[in-house]
This record gives structure tokens, C-alpha cells and sequence, in this order.
């Protein structure tokens, strides 16, 4: 009984996407950078929708240049659009870093990135000098919208960070963690972890401060607007002497694949510490790369995690059918967690093509001894016709899903990108220990609204 | 001078004939510049010809299937972003099945690298094909060029032919790729051009009045068109076609049947309301129906075309009534408060008298991302001495904007509405509103409100500041600015 | 099995009789004496014991005349259900104060009364003594007796002050003896039937009743009340013309079955609805009370069907469940009336053990038990948690006060009290019963409580 069962979509067309392209991702990464700028290299509807779907879920500021491609772009290439964009966004924001990113049209169009670049630095060091153009980096990160998901523009964006800033020097005793497309609450979850164990790390890369900042305005009256925190380019320079990298999604291991084929820096790749036991996993691979043991601290937090699980999966939980959907990595890991806590993933549901995905799932399939309805590359349209006739207790996903859920009369936990119709989500981890706790009671509180609140006197205790 | 030159635009110069400050007795052909090329890396705010049509013009019709033809990206941001709710009612008394179909479905080719090198047009033709049988209700398919499909030449005209003729329904095509134009504004126009070319003329309304109206640039943003459609109801206008909040897709092909075109946005379709009068000779005026100021005189305006006046004003009357005396008690707490208008196009030149008239705002500058020269003298003309009027500012601006300026609250968009708070300031969504609609007696009731709380929400007055300075953000723009000038 | 001169578990030198083993000795633990002071018990107090009897009463107002806290902690907390009204849930008091404590409560009970009388127009109106109200010597029978005339509406005393007793079985009783003094006897029924019954005992807890009603309609009795699930004081004034008396909660209910058979002489049969084996034999007892040729052959029908609806629904779990073993730690009657059902899931009672046990109770769980099963009676929460340490049962079976002491030491648990969340009762009711015991014991959760993150 227990395995995949791959159930294919039956169109070719995508309604209703549980996906987007790749430039999405890389502007997610180059803005988890201390004072860096994505400027996409491509129309302004590739910056605009970008920049609007990341502000309504973290609902903070998104700042994203883009180089305006017009027709006559179209025709006769954007040379002039990224050479006279990347001097503005120099001379005007004066960044640390400026991540290019490509688009469909400028990579169709065959735009000439590196040799643009190189122009502009030197049409950029005529004006400011030579001194004041080394000090910004110009990093290209080819992102063609039409290769993969956002997912791919992420690891290439992290990849590319990596190959052209990371230098070799002295050996630095930290740890590198690509966090893969999270939440603020779940790199500083992760940053918590690496401090109870006593271990510095390297975030490629931190938007845990950018995509979640105090409002303090300054009061000495500082341009442009540059949100606290990030990864600075001094640790990315730093990442190529670190003692391993842990890639917390396999789905964007290139960068770390990279630190270890230059600068053997040893990697583990995955998975994404969601749920008790592949939050162990990740201890063991700081251990193993740090020789740091699990700390009591640790240990406590785990068996707060458990202690909530003893107390509400076997009453609450046990047994009620889940659907998840949402980005491969994220929906793996909900799967297993929700086995560990007795709960059957009914379906999952991705809309990467991703080969990985599925034995994941069989993997979850064998430890909760249950057949899992698994779609790859599927569509929120498949996941609303398959409820219709195999309805589950559960749906845990993004937003996208609500109306769905809400047609079905199914509850919806929400987790991952995006969440636009309630607030918060992005503050609170889902990783780790304390992802744990807190997703067992955003499951079990839905539950009980859902399936207690009707016989009231359940809830008495 | 007329025009300034922010300084943090000091390495852009060509900024400053975008940036006009008004002098009352500067010529009339004193206005920024317009809908021309954006500057590249300049942080602007402006979208493309895509979000313009799909976003913008057909978004909002309830009973077609979109279907977008490009890399998934653009699907997906073509997914339920605008609030344009839709009911089941259709002008033949039938119930299309799904209510807000056009929210809840977005279809897409999601074209891959080999239909890149090969062509998407055969994806295409499935992905119709596909829609159709997935969504057999519909009563049209459009479909939408993206930058990719344009810039890969897929024939959307030739596609969509072939499938209207093979499903029987009409199937359209939008050639508003991304890169089409300088700003949102030309996927509007592309929009007005297709639906009028393709539709309009094509079918017959089920019945005629007296008293039809084309109800035109009205999208039903939160609700907007259903409180104003209470109004022309209770006078005795017939809306017969909306262009096109919560309307269906035959609803467009009998505008030429209507007695008037009543146009709302005139920025985003006062093209089909002129070709219409072109062609069909219906006539056309432009409208305002934000304030109760502008929406009584312009229920008045139009009620008068059909000799409905005294009706109009019992309509008028009986909202007052229903409003006026909240507003009373915002106009008290919100007179004197600056604010600072940063709409896509006409809502910066319809809000900055009656805010003023009505609620004793002053409006310390307005700004648009996409009008043209038309809407621009407008709002030049609707504002006092010395307020900015700006085309197309960019973050930086609204930034230095912020800190010279004294302003309490800035209507604008989602995107800016984050870093304006970061800077200490309250803002409020006008584009998708927040509490709204805003249109309309009640509608500006709820605007009045919204700022209310906005501009009075206690955390304004809690602020810590940040004393100290942080290394890593010195200020340099502008020592490296002066470099450039030398 | 340990020796038998071996304690059970180390604790107090007065507390070791307290358990035994059965099958050594006499088998039956020292039981009904005061707790030890100090130990944390996990005992109610009398006014608890007559307010659980009581509440189920749908229809009417339970007043607690006494200082706040007697009221707000048992509020609603009865888990039991109602298809009518849900006056019962109301959590109402006279909020005694200092003043009252120095002048007497007496008027205030009497406002209260007229108030609460006004506003809800209650079937009854219960009035609950407390320790307090013992101490400043309200006279409540007579508030009760005088409000009842100016009302017309029931008034009826429960003499339940909180310190009369060590066991809360004599709450129980005071309950019982409230109804027997002011309500059974008080009405005629319409109509009467040869197969009139009460159901005594049946509190309706998780709608446990339901579970179990629609059998005994089948088979053709006429319950004229149930004593006190679901009721409404009319009902149980009327109690006193069945024929027979059916107990399910015989710890608490026996005492009324008894003081009914005396004074109406109403014979009763204890029944037992929990496990497919007891509802059967439950069915066929009463079938047989009545004798009547058609009823026993409509009920070995009720029997055949109510058995083949559950037949392999329960086999999944039966599987995982073989070989597991059970401890039982409740208030009373569950102690004796689940082992059969555990049995037929093929695990278990290594332990039973009650709060409030006296000596006839402990005789029906060592009839109940085999051979080698501890029976432990008030075990404080200390001896709870050495008991779970050192046999390690695969699943506690308690309330809510004893819920985390075992889940802290990674044993499953199944709450079996007013919180618990499905009926049990009837044939539907064991697979329900047989799921969430499933549920506890093979969440895989348990699997997850030690690892080897520490060390090489």
C-alpha cells in the first residue's frame, strides 16, 4: 500500500499556477544582501509584479530597479537600457552590490550581459572614479523565464553570488546555509539554532532583517532607503573559507556544489529541517561538518515539540487527511511532518517538475505506510477537480488556494508564498523545533475551529 | 523656474522637466512631460502594456477564459491581483455558473525554452483547445501576447481565428506585449482598439430603453460600480454596457445601441468611447464620481441629457443625507492635514479639489505613473501655488519627497505604501483601495474614513527614531552626485 | 510479576496497602480512608461527586451557593450532552462575601433564587451547599422550601458541603438522595407500558447515550427517564412507574437503584454498553428481565445486525493493538465496565485503580481483572508516575489531571473522562472507541522520543 501514486495532469496548459519564473527568485536572494539592488534587465512588468507580490506578502518595501526595455529595445537590443541603468542605480544608491537579472526578452533578445557590464563599469569609472566603481559589485544572474521555476532563478542567483564574489583565504570556522526560499521567521530560526550550538554561520542569502524591518526612520536623514540587515558581501567574499555548507533545499544546491568543487568546502545538501525528524537531520549535518555536539538547550526544544505532539496528534490529529501544495522542497517536508504527527498526506502536490520530488514522497509514503497521491508540475486547477471527488479533512498551502478551499469547505493552513489574505506568516518560522510548535498549533487550532467548534463542549479541556 | 530637479535625480537631469511646481500664472503649456520612455535604473513605479490590458482593461469581464501565452511568470502575476469582483448575473437574465470566474481562473501556455526556439503557437492552439473543454461555459477565450511571444513572432491574430472557428465562440487576441510603449497605458489603449475592432457591433442587446447608457472606464474596484449603478437605477438610467466592471463579453458588442457613453477612467478608455461616437455617432462625456461634490454634478450632468433632473436630485438628496454628517466630523479632524496624491493616472487630478473642498486636505503634490498631457494639465490646474505635479517619480524621489516636504498621508499604491512607513508616514491604497469603494456618496464616506485612520492611528505618534548612524547607509548620493556634475 | 512482599511501588509505609496484585493475597486494596495529607491526590470533594450526578439535567438551573471559586471551577465541565435545552450549562452562584460569611447568606440565596427563576423559568432549580454554606449555617432547605412557594417552580436542596466526606461516592449519593427526596414520585405519566424502564447511571457524556438508545428502542422498552443524561426534571419525577431499573455508572448510581428497589420496589439489572461483548450481554439481560417470547427473538436480531455493521471495522486496529497493554486510573465504574472492551482489542488491564473506590468497588474490578493485574486505590500523582515508570503500560486510560503526567514520561493516553471527544457506548461506539485507542497508542510520535542527536 504504501507508495507514490503519480497521477499526471492531463492538459499541457497551466490554470491557476502554483509557480512562477525565474526571475522572482533572483530578486528574492540579491535582496537578502546588505545594500544591494536587483535591477532586472527586462519590461517594467517584470519588476512591477515581482516587486508587488513580494510586498503584499511580507508586506514591507521591495525596492527593484529594472531597465525599462521598450520597443525599440525589442528591436535593437537593451546595450543602452542596462548600460545607462547600471550607472543610475550606481551613482544614485550608491549599493554594495547590483544583481542583473535577466528576463525572457533580454535573454531572447541575446543581449550581451558581461560585455555590458564591462562597458558600464568603464563609462561608470570615467564619472566616479576607478576607486568608487571596484567597491560595487556587478553581478550578472541569468534567469530565462521560460527554464524551470523560481526556484532554478533563486539557486542561480545564489550560485552566481557565490562564483563571482567568493575568495579563498584564511579557514573561518563558520558555516554556510543556503536557506532556500523562506520566510524571515525561518532563517531566524535558523540563526537561533546555529547560536545555541555555538556555531557562526554565513546566510547566502539573510532577508530575514530586509524582508521584515523595524520601522525606526532615521532621524539624520539618510538616501536612499536601505533596510537593516542582510548578508554583507564581506561574508559572501568570506563563504569560499568556511568549514562546510548546508544547503537546506537540494532543489538550490548549486552555489554550495560550487563552494565545494573550488574551495572544498564540504556541502549537505537537504532536506529542509520542517517536522522532528528532518530537523534531526540537520543537527547531525552541523554536527558532523562542525564537531559541535547538540546542546541541552537544543534538546529541550525538541522535547517542547514533542510534548505538544504527545498532547494533541492522537486526540486531534490522528488520521485526518491533508493536501499540501506549494513549492517542492517546502511540501516534502510538511508531508513527513504531517506523518509524524499521525496525520495521512492524502495528496501533494508541486508545481515544479523537479525529478527529486517523488522519491521524497516515497519516502514519506513508507514511513506512514499510506498511498500518496503526488502530482509533479501539476496545477491548483488539478488539485480543485481531484478534491471534488477525494475530499480531505486539511489543505496546507499558500494563498493561491483559498478560494478552493473555501469552495470545498475545506480548512486551509496556510504556509509558505504567498499569503496575502492573513498576516503574520511570514514572522513565524516553520523550520526547526520552534517551526514545529508552531505549526502544530496553526493545524491543531484550525482543526479545532473547524471540527470541534460545533460541539463546543470539546473544547471545554 | 517652473520645474526642479530633486536632488537626489541630480545624475539624471532629465528628470527635471518630468518634476513641475506650480505657478499660477505660468503658460498653460507649462506642464511635466509625459508617457514618454522610462529612464532606466531610475526605481520607477510603472508597470507594462501587459498589466495594462489583461490587468487593467479585460480583467474585470466575468464570463471569459484568459489565457496568457508566455513563460509562467506573467500567468502569474495575471492571477486574482485586482479586486474586480463579479456576480453571476447575466444581461439575459441567465446565471453564468462560477462567481468570480474572472478571479479565480488564469490560464497559461507556460512556454519553455523549446518553444522558444520553435514557436509556442501550436502550445497555444492546445491551450485553447484545453480551455475550452475545461471551462465549456465561457462565452469567450482572449488570449494575451507576452515580451516572449512577441519577441518570438507567434501569430496571436492567425491562432485565435483558427480557434474561433473551430470552437464557435470568439476567441481574441491581445497584442500588448510588456515592452509595448512606455508605460501601462499603452496595454489600455491596445485593450480599447481590440475590444472595439473585434466586438462592438457584433451583437444586440436583449432589450433597449429611453434611458441606455454605456457605462464606460468603470471597473468595479471594491464595489464601485454596484453603488453607483444603485444611483443611475433609482433615476431611471439604464446601464446597458459596462466597460467593463462585472460585465460579460456580449455585454461589449452592443455599446453602439446605447443613447450615451458615460466615461469614468478617462485615462484607461475614453479611446473606445471616442470610437464609438466615430462610428456609431452614440456621444460621450466625461465623468466624476469621486467626492459627493463631483458625483452629484455629474449625476446631474448625465441625468439631465434624458430630462431625468428632479429625479437625480432626489437621489442626491437621500444620500446626503445619509452621509453628510459623518463627513461633517472627518472634514473637523482631517482640515488642515497635507496629503500627497501618487495615483496611476486620473485619480490624481479627480481627488485634489474635492479632498479639499470637502474633507480641508491640502494637497501638497500629485504625481502618476502613465497620463498623458490631457490628464496632466488637469491636475495642474486642480492644484494651488507651489504644489508638485510629477510624471513617473521614482522611489528616490518620493523619498526626498517625504523628508522636504510636510506631508501626514500619501495615496498610493501597494508597492510604495511599505517604504513610505519606513519613513515615518502613514499611506493608504488607492489604486485597489482599502475599506472601500471609495466611489460615490457612501464610497467617499469610506475614503474619508480610511484616511481618518490612517492619519490618526496612534503608532504615528510613538515613533523611535534611529539616532545613530549606521556606517554601512552614509549618506553619499549626494557626494557622489557633485562628482558627476563636475 | 514482582514478589509479593515487594511494594508495588515505593511510597508512603500507610500508602502500600493501597495496591495489590491480583491473584496474592486477598486482592483487594485498603480503600475508602482519607487521603495523606501533603500527597497530591487526584480526589474531588463531595459537592463535585452530587454536581456530576446532578448537571446532566438539561432543563434546569444548577445554583452553587458559595463563594465564586465552587461555581467557576466546575462550569461546564461535565462533557455531557443535550438534544434540548442547554440551561444546564449556565454556571451560576451566589458569589458569597465577606458580609454574607458574617451576616449569613440566607437572603441572598433567596434573591438569587427569585432572580434566576425570573430570567430562565427553569424545569428546576438545584441548590448546591458548600463547605462555606455548611460552615455559616444557612438553612437552605428552608430557602429552598419557602422560594418554591413564592415561585412555584422546583427548589430543591442538595445538602453536598464540600468537607462531609474523604470520598466523593457520598456526593454521589447526595445527588441520588436529592432526587429521591424532591423529584422521583412527584408525577404521573401520561400512559404506561408494560416494558416501562429508567436507564440509571447515564450521564451522556460525548453523547455516549445516542450511542446506545436507539438499541433499546429496537428492542421495545419505553424509557420513561434517564437518570440524569439528557433528562429534564419532569421526566425523572416520573421514574417511579417503570418496571425495571437498567444501571450503566454502577459507582454512582447502584445507591439510587437500591433506595428505588425499597420504596417503589422497581427491580434493576446492571448493564454495561461499553465493548461489543457487554452491549450484547446487556441486550439479552434485559430481553430476559421482560421474558417476552417476541422481544428476545426482536433483540438476537438487534444483536445479529448491531454485530455485522462492525464486523472487520475494528480489525486494522485490533492488529496494531494486539499485545498491548492497558492501565486504567478513573473515578469509579470505568475501572470494571472497560476491561472487557480493551480485552476485545486484544490488549491488556495490567493496572486498574480508582480515586474514589469503596470496598464493593474494588470487588467488581478484581472480578473483572485476571490474575497479575495491579489494583491501586487513590493513587497520588507521585505513585501514578512511579506505577507508569516502572510497568510502562502502552496506554493510560485517566481524566485530564493525570493526561500530562503521563505523556511526559512517553506514555500514550487516552482521556476517558468528561473531556473525552467520541461516544464509546453501543456497537458504533466501540469502533469509535477502537480508533482513538489506536490513535494514542500507535501515534507515531512515540517513536520519535529518543534519538541520538547527543554524543558520537
Amino acid at each position: 500500500m504504501s507508495c507514490v501514486n503519480l497521477i499526471e495532469k492531463e492538459r499541457n496548459a497551466i490554470i491557476n499556477p502554483l509557480k512562477t519564473c525565474q526571475p522572482l527568485g533572483a530578486m528574492y536572494a540579491v535582496t537578502g544582501i546588505r545594500r544591494a539592488v536587483p535591477l532586472v534587465h527586462g519590461s517594467q512588468g517584470c519588476s512591477t509584479f515581482v516587486r508587488y507580490s513580494l510586498s503584499r506578502h511580507f508586506r514591507e518595501p521591495s525596492e527593484i530597479a529594472v531597465t525599462s526595455l521598450h520597443e525599440d529595445a525589442a528591436v535593437f537590443g537593451g546595450r543602452r537600457n542596462l548600460i545607462e541603468g547600471l550607472q543610475n542605480v550606481a551613482i544614485r544608491l550608491n549599493p554594495s552590490l547590483i544583481g542583473v537579472i535577466t528576463t525572457c526578452s533580454s535573454e531572447i533578445i541575446g543581449d550581451d550581459i558581461i560585455g555590458f557590464i564591462k562597458t558600464a563599469k568603464k563609462e561608470l569609472a570615467e564619472k566616479i572614479g576607478e576607486e568608487k566603481t571596484e567597491k560595487i559589485k556587478i553581478v550578472p544572474i541569468n534567469t530565462p523565464s521560460f527554464v524551470e521555476t523560481h526556484l532554478k532563478g533563486y539557486d542561480n542567483a545564489v550560485k552566481a553570488l557565490i562564483d563571482h564574489i567568493a575568495e579563498p583565504s584564511e579557514p573561518n570556522e563558520k558555516i554556510n546555509i543556503i536557506p532556500g526560499m523562506v520566510n524571515p521567521g525561518d532563517i531566524r530560526e535558523i540563526k537561533h539554532i546555529l547560536g545555541l550550538m555555538d556555531i557562526e554561520g554565513i546566510v547566502l542569502t539573510d532577508i530575514s532583517d530586509p524582508f521584515d524591518s523595524p520601522l525606526r526612520p532615521s532621524a539624520t536623514e539618510l538616501k536612499p532607503y536601505y533596510p537593516k540587515g542582510g548578508t554583507t558581501v564581506e561574508e559572501i567574499v568570506d563563504s569560499a573559507n568556511s568549514t562546510g555548507t548546508i544547503s537546506l533545499t537540494k532543489y538550490a544546491g548549486s552555489g554550495a556544489v560550487s563552494l565545494e568543487k573550488k574551495y572544498n568546502v564540504p556541502v549537505e545538501l537537504g532536506p529542509i529541517p520542517i517536522g522532528v525528524q528532518n530537523t534531526d537531520q540537520f543537527l547531525r549535518n552541523l554536527k558532523k561538518l562542525t564537531g559541535q555536539d547538540v546542546t541541552d538547550d537544543i534538546l529541550d526544544e525538541r522535547g517542547l515539540l514533542i510534548d505538544s505532539m504527545a498532547d494533541l496528534s492522537s486526540r486531534y490529529l490522528h488520521d485526518r487527511t491533508v493536501a499540501i501544495y506549494g513549492d517542492p522542497e517546502i511540501t516534502a517536508g510538511m508531508a513527513r511532518f504531517v506523518g509524524e504527527l499521525g496525520m495521512v498526506p492524502q495528496l501533494v502536490l508541486t508545481g515544479a517538475s523537479n525529478k527529486e520530488f517523488v522519491p521524497d514522497i516515497g519516502k514519506v509514503a513508507k514511513e506512514t505506510g499510506v498511498e500518496i497521491d503526488t502530482m509533479v508540475g501539476g496545477d491548483l486547477r488539478q488539485m480543485e477537480v481531484y478534491l471534488k471527488d477525494n475530499p480531505v479533512d486539511l489543505l496546507i498551502g499558500s494563498s493561491d488556494g483559498r478560494l478552493i478551499a473555501k469552495e470545498a469547505e475545506i480548512p486551509l493552513v496556510r504556509i509558505g508564498f504567498p499569503v496575502y489574505d492573513r498576516v503574520g506568516y511570514h514572522r513565524h518560522p516553520i523550520v526547526g523545533y520552534n517551526g514545529g510548535i508552531h505549526l502544530i498549533d496553526l493545524i491543531t487550532n484550525t482543526v479545532l475551529e473547524n471540527y470541534y467548534e460545533h460541539q463546543h463542549w470539546k473544547l471545554q479541556q | 523656474m517652473p520645474y526642479k530637479l530633486f536632488d537626489v535625480s541630480k545624475p539624471i537631469p532629465e528628470r527635471k522637466e518630468h518634476t513641475y511646481v506650480k505657478h499660477c500664472n505660468d503658460p498653460e503649456d507649462c506642464i511635466p512631460k509625459c508617457n514618454s520612455k522610462t529612464i532606466p535604473g531610475s526605481m520607477t513605479e510603472r508597470g507594462c502594456a501587459f498589466a495594462g490590458a489583461k490587468g487593467v482593461i479585460t480583467g474585470a469581464i466575468k464570463d471569459v477564459a484568459h489565457v496568457v501565452h508566455s513563460p509562467i511568470g506573467c500567468t502569474m502575476y495575471g492571477y486574482g491581483s485586482k479586486r474586480y469582483p463579479t456576480t453571476t448575473e447575466l444581461p439575459d437574465g441567465s446565471e453564468f455558473p462560477v462567481k468570480d470566474f474572472n478571479i479565480k481562473y488564469i490560464i497559461g501556455t507556460d512556454l519553455q525554452e523549446s518553444d522558444v526556439v520553435f514557436g509556442g503557437m501550436k502550445k497555444l492552439r492546445q491551450a485553447v483547445l484545453e480551455t475550452n473543454k475545461e471551462f465549456p461555459f465561457v462565452n469567450a477565450i482572449y488570449l494575451y501576447a507576452t515580451c516572449t511571444t512577441g519577441l518570438i513572432g507567434d501569430d496571436m491574430d492567425a491562432v485565435a481565428k483558427e480557434m474561433e472557428e473551430e470552437l464557435g465562440k470568439p476567441v481574441i487576441a491581445f497584442n500588448a506585449p510588456g515592452f509595448a510603449g512606455s508605460t501601462q497605458s499603452k496595454g489600455h489603449q491596445i485593450g480599447n482598439d481590440t475590444l472595439f475592432a473585434k466586438i462592438v457591433g457584433t451583437t444586440e442587446p436583449p432589450a433597449t430603453t429611453p434611458y441606455d447608457i454605456n457605462f464606460i472606464g468603470e471597473y468595479n474596484i471594491d464595489g464601485d460600480l454596484w453603488l453607483l449603478k444603485e444611483y443611475f437605477n433609482e433615476i431611471g438610467i439604464n446601464i446597458l454596457s459596462t466597460f467593463t466592471g462585472d460585465c460579460c463579453h456580449n455585454e461589449l458588442g452592443w455599446m453602439h445601441r446605447a443613447k450615451l457613453s458615460v466615461v469614468r477612467c478617462q485615462r484607461s478608455s475614453t479611446y473606445i468611447a471616442k470610437m464609438i461616437e466615430e462610428k456609431y455617432g452614440v456621444p460621450y462625456i466625461k465623468t466624476d464620481f469621486f467626492s459627493t461634490e463631483y458625483c452629484a454634478e455629474n449625476l446631474r450632468t448625465v441625468a439631465k441629457f434624458f430630462g431625468l433632473e428632479d429625479k437625480a436630485e432626489e437621489v442626491i438628496a437621500k444620500r446626503m443625507a445619509k452621509v453628510g454628517p459623518e463627513l461633517d466630523f472627518y472634514r473637523k479632524k482631517l482640515t488642515g492635514k497635507k496629503v500627497f496624491i501618487f495615483s496611476g493616472g486620473p485619480k490624481s487630478y479627480h481627488l485634489s479639489i474635492p479632498l479639499h473642498n470637502e474633507l480641508g486636505l491640502e494637497t501638497t503634490g500629485v504625481s502618476s505613473m502613465f497620463e498623458h498631457e490631457d490628464g496632466f494639465e488637469k491636475m495642474k490646474d486642480r492644484v494651488k501655488e507651489g504644489a508638485l505635479v510629477i510624471d513617473d517619480p521614482n522611489t528616490l524621489e518620493l523619498e526626498e519627497l517625504i523628508e522636504d516636504y510636510d506631508i501626514d498621508l500619501i495615496l498610493g499604491g501597494v508597492k510604495e505604501k511599505y517604504l513610505v512607513h519606513k519613513l515615518g508616514i502613514p499611506s493608504l491604497l488607492i489604486h485597489s483601495y482599502e475599506n472601500g469603494p471609495y466611489m460615490g456618496f457612501e464610497g467617499f464616506l469610506n475614503l474619508a474614513r480610511d484616511m481618518y485612520s490612517a492619519i490618526y492611528n496612534p503608532v504615528w505618534n510613538i515613533l523611535e527614531f534611529q539616532e545613530t548612524e549606521d556606517p554601512d547607509v552614509a549618506d553619499v548620493t549626494g557626494e557622489v552626485a557633485e562628482e558627476v556634475e563636475k | 510479576m514482582e514478589p509479593k512482599l515487594e511494594p508495588i511501588v515505593e511510597t508512603f509505609k500507610s500508602r502500600e496497602k493501597h495496591m495489590c496484585v491480583k491473584g496474592e493475597g486477598l486482592s483487594i486494596p485498603v480503600c475508602d480512608k482519607a487521603s495523606l495529607p501533603g500527597t497530591v491526590t487526584q480526589r474531588t470533594c463531595v459537592y463535585g461527586g452530587a454536581r456530576i450526578v446532578l448537571m446532566p439535567i438539561t432543563d434546569s438551573i444548577h445554583l452553587v451557593h458559595g463563594p465564586i471559586g465552587c461555581a467557576a471551577c466546575t462550569w461546564d465541565i461535565r462533557g455531557s450532552k443535550s438534544s434540548r435545552e442547554d440551561l444546564y450549562k449556565k454556571g451560576c452562584s451566589t458569589d458569597l462575601g465577606e458580609k454574607d460569611i458574617i451576616f449569613g447568606g440566607e437572603k441572598k440565596l433567596f434573591e438569587t433564587v427569585i432572580e434566576l427563576r425570573k430570567l430562565y423559568n427553569p424545569g428546576a432549580i438545584f441548590v448546591y451547599a458548600t463547605c462555606v454554606a455548611g460552615v455559616i449555617g444557612d438553612d437552605i432547605k428552608a430557602v429552598c422550601k419557602k422560594t418554591e412557594e413564592v415561585t412555584g417552580c422546583r427548589v430543591i436542596p442538595v445538602q453536598s458541603e464540600g468537607f462531609q466526606d474523604h470520598n466523593k461516592t457520598k456526593g454521589h449519593w447526595i445527588g441520588c438522595d436529592a432526587l429521591l427526596d424532591y423529584v422521583i414520585g412527584t408525577r404521573e405519566p401520561e400512559k404506561t407500558t408494560p416494558f416501562d424502564i429508567n436507564v440509571v447511571g447515564e450521564f451522556n457524556v460525548a453523547g455516549d447515550f445516542w450511542g446506545f438508545k436507539p438499541l433499546l428502542e429496537e428492542v421495545g422498552v419505553n424509557i420513561i427517564s434517564t437518570i440524569t443524561g439528557d433528562s429534564h426534571v419532569d421526566e425523572i419525577a416520573q421514574a417511579h412507574r417503570a418496571r425495571l431499573n437498567i444501571v450503566q455508572c454502577q459507582k454512582s448510581s447502584n445507591y439510587l437503584a437500591k433506595k428505588m428497589e425499597k420504596r417503589y420496589g422497581i427491580p434493576s439489572i446492571k448493564v454495561n454498553f461499553f465493548g461489543l461483548e457487554q452491549t450484547v450481554n446487556s441486550l439479552r439481560e434485559i430481553a430476559d428481565f421482560f421474558g417476552d417470547p417476541e422481544m428476545i427473538e426482536r433483540t438476537e436480531k438487534i444483536i445479529e445486525s448491531g454485530l455485522a455493521e462492525v464486523e472487520h471495522k475494528t480489525d486494522e486496529y485490533r492488529e496494531r493493538l494486539q499485545g498491548k497493554t492497558v492501565a486504567l486510573y478513573v473515578g469509579g465504574n470505568k475501572a470494571w465496565s472497560l476491561v472487557r472492551a480493551f480485552e476485545e482489542l486484544g490488549m491488556g488491564v495490567m493496572m486498574s485503580g480508582t480515586k474514589n473506590g469503596i470496598r464493593e468497588d474494588y470487588e467488581r474490578i478484581k472480578e473483572a481483572v485476571r490474575d497479575g493485574t495491579i489494583i491501586v486505590d487513590d493513587a497520588n500523582s507521585t505513585e501514578l508516575a512511579r506505577l507508569l515508570k516502572k510497568y510502562r503500560p502502552n496506554l493510560l486510560i485517566s481524566g485530564a489531571k493525570e493526561k500530562y503526567i503521563a505523556l511526559k514520561l512517553g506514555v500514550p493516553f487516552c482521556d476517558f473522562n468528561h473531556d473525552r471527544i467520541s461516544a464509546f457506548a453501543g456497537f458504533n461506539g466501540f469502533v469509535s472507541f477502537a480508533k482513538e485507542v489506536d490513535a494514542s497508542v500507535s501515534s507515531p510520535i512515540f517513536d520519535l522520543t529518543s534519538t541520538s542527536l547527543r554524543g558520537d
